[in-house]
């Protein structure tokens, strides 16, 4: 049954933190779209989101009220596309600003986008962590994400043999 | 926010899948990402195991042959590579010296295409012939995803090739997007100026060709077919003298039409590269109709010395035209060997089109101190306001100025002219605000020019030291050795 474009629906954070959103904007989730879908008749209550905490859900709330209204990519389409298409990082201005975060402030917004599957949040995330490896040698990427080197120097010499014949550029 | 950020690493706080499906956004094309699969798997061994499997981070291939002894183990490697890449679409490069290919099987090509022929969107060749012929003998691939082909030979690789003509017309049918399309010389034995026309031409925006010999001319109405050209390139080394001696240059043959083997370009109105290296017979067509209006680069270099007062008329018409508005790079090599001939009218070009931001004028005689004198030292927007680079590049070795008159002059001139002093170098580079911190001595002009390249326009008189800047800087260059004009890449492959 379609429900008009301006009820409202409750979600409620880890953190007890509770939001009143458009359901059209919600529905940028995925999982809260299937979630509504599945519920017949109106409840009161708010939908829990245990993984996903209040100011994360702010973040995530402003990105899906700009991109409300936007048509989404249906799973087939997405799926059949999704290996052989050409990949970009390049990432809109809005959005841009919008993701200029700290990393742990993003960190979350790929979780809380992967857990509620809004496919287009989750690319903005990562391809800014993708431009974040971009240029970067192997010791700088572990220092940028907090990232001990386990390989022994037999196991480091080992990988740049097998390669060897692998011309960078 | 939680401490966890302080202490855990990225692999620890997002889900493998999320760090994969990041990887997939990491160019593994782009030259700032290094050898992408090298890189991410040196990090740590969670990175590697999330980087094997990611797909999209292996669809890059350059095998290079010379950094390293063959051995089963390295084509196991190269195999395996390959197969990481799974069913995506992949750029396939393979460069093989002719001193250690032979120690790969003439078998490689087909065995490591032929199974990934149908997902290439780039194939590079930088082989040694043999490696063709065998290639080509055998398989008649088809290439549907295939949007880049290049082909380039070793500079001392003289092995006789097979022509082309016996290629399978199936063998490049199938490439429909083909858009950027790179041969080196050789290109006439192998004999792809046919009928047979074995790329699709139509399909082309990039179009660079080297070595368009004698016969490969008479086939030249193929372009006719390259209606999306924006980048082109032609060299046509019909320049030796025995040649136009023997009446056989393609400077005096007719075409088989009997018009301009350029027609079909200078009348597309999208191309925006143009870099014509030809007789001066050829060229002269070619500037009776020009007509480009989106050109932003182009480049004439013409060899020998025959003809040139046509050139002259040639050229006075073509500066007669309008303006090319968005003309950004021109650069014109060897225009005039004997006096003046055809130096006015460049002049009158220049003056005609002020959007030029870097201009080139090299081997083009006696003219380029007078050049400086007269036009460039003049103060900022009277002449070429928006002019960043000057390279004036002269060679006075003997053979090349060969029936000029004054040569001894022009060596005397060059090499005991005080280029530290030059009035003209000094004029040019304070009309266009440079302030280098020059010092003394040679030491003064090289300070000179060091400053002119990072902050103003670049003026160089010397032939060698331009050389070896270009090098450095990784730029291709022409070097003239014992009267034979020699293209080189700086890796040592004809390009």
């Amino acid at each position: 049954m379609a429900a008009p474009a301006t009820q409202q629906i409750k979600i409620r954070c880890n953190d007890e933190k509770e939001f009143t959103v458009d359901r059209d904007v919600l529905e940028r989730s995925v999982l809260i779209k299937n979630m509504l879908e599945d519920v017949t008749e109106q409840q009161d209550a708010p939908i829990p989101l245990p993984n996903v905490s209040g100011p994360v859900m702010a973040k995530v709330l402003e990105y899906c009220t700009h991109h409300r209204g936007e048509p989404l990519p249906s799973a087939d389409t997405e799926q059949s596309q999704d290996e052989t298409r050409k990949r970009t990082t390049d990432i809109s201005e809005w959005d841009q600003k919008f993701i200029t975060v700290d990393q742990e402030m993003l960190f979350e917004i790929i979780l809380a986008a992967n857990y509620l599957d809004i496919k287009s949040l989750l690319d903005v995330g990562c391809k800014t962590v993708a431009n974040m490896i971009k240029g970067k040698t192997p010791e700088e990427i572990r220092k940028l994400f907090n990232i001990v080197n386990d390989f022994t120097p037999e196991e480091e010499a080992q990988i740049k043999k097998e390669n060897e014949w692998a011309e960078d550029r | 926010m939680s401490s966890i950020y302080l202490t855990k690493a990225i692999h620890e706080i997002l889900p493998f899948e999320v760090i994969s499906h990041t990887f997939t956004y990491i160019d593994p094309n782009d030259p700032e990402n290094g050898l992408l699969p090298m890189k991410l798997s040196l990090v740590c061994s969670t990175w590697r195991d999330i980087a094997l499997a990611t797909a999209r981070v292996w669809t890059r291939v350059h095998v290079q042959i010379p950094k390293s002894t063959v051995t089963k183990e390295l084509l196991e490697s190269i195999k395996k590579w390959i197969v990481r890449s799974r069913r995506l679409p992949c750029r396939l490069y393979l460069e093989f010296s002719l001193r250690r290919s032979n120690e790969l099987p003439l078998t490689f090509l087909s065995d490591f295409i032929g199974p990934i022929a149908s997902r290439l969107e780039a194939l590079s060749l930088r082989v040694p012939a043999r490696f063709l012929n065998g290639f080509f003998e055998i398989n008649p691939f088809e290439f549907p995803l295939l949007e880049s082909f290049t082909l380039k030979f070793p500079t001392d690789d003289n092995s006789p090739l097979i022509p082309l003509t016996s290629l399978p017309p199936t063998a490049f049918s199938a490439s429909v997007s083909l858009q950027r399309l790179d041969l080196s010389t050789g290109t006439s034995r192998l004999g792809l100026f046919t009928p047979q026309t074995v790329f699709p031409w139509h399909t082309l925006t990039y179009l660079k060709i080297n070595d368009l010999s004698i016969s490969a001319y008479d086939a030249l109405d193929v372009f006719c077919l390259s209606t999306n050209l924006v980048h082109c390139e032609l060299t046509m080394p019909g320049w030796r003298t025995e040649d136009f001696a023997n009446g056989v240059g393609i400077n005096i043959r007719p075409s088989p039409s009997g018009s301009s083997p350029y027609q079909p370009l200078c009348i597309h109105p999208d191309l925006q590269v143009l870099r014509l290296d030809v007789s001066c017979g050829v060229i002269e067509p070619f500037f009776s109709r020009l007509s480009l209006p989106k050109l932003q680069d182009l480049r004439i270099t013409m060899r020998s010395g025959f003809g040139w007062e046509d050139l002259d008329i040639a050229l006075r018409d073509f500066c007669s035209r309008r303006p090319i508005q968005g003309l950004k790079r021109f650069e014109v090599y060897g225009i005039s060997l004997k006096g003046n001939s055809g130096t006015e009218p460049i002049f009158q070009f220049l003056s005609r089109n002020p959007a030029i931001e870097t201009l080139r004028l090299e081997h083009c005689g006696v003219f380029n101190h007078d050049f400086m004198t007269k036009f460039i030292a003049k103060p900022r927007n009277k002449f070429l306001p928006k002019l960043k680079h000057i390279y004036v590049v002269d060679t006075y070795q003997g053979d090349y100025y060969h029936g000029m008159e004054r040569e001894q002059e022009f060596v005397d001139r060059y090499e005991r002219h005080d280029w530290t002093n030059d009035q003209t170098i000094l004029s040019v580079l304070q009309s266009r605000s440079v302030k280098p911190g020059a010092r003394s001595g040679r030491t003064r002009t090289a300070a000179l020019e060091r400053a002119a390249f990072s902050h103003g326009p670049t003026y160089s008189t010397n032939f060698q030291s331009e050389s070896k800047k270009l090098q450095r800087s990784g730029l291709r260059l022409s070097i003239l050795e014992n009267s034979q004009q020699v293209e080189e890449g700086t890796d040592g492959w004809l390009i």
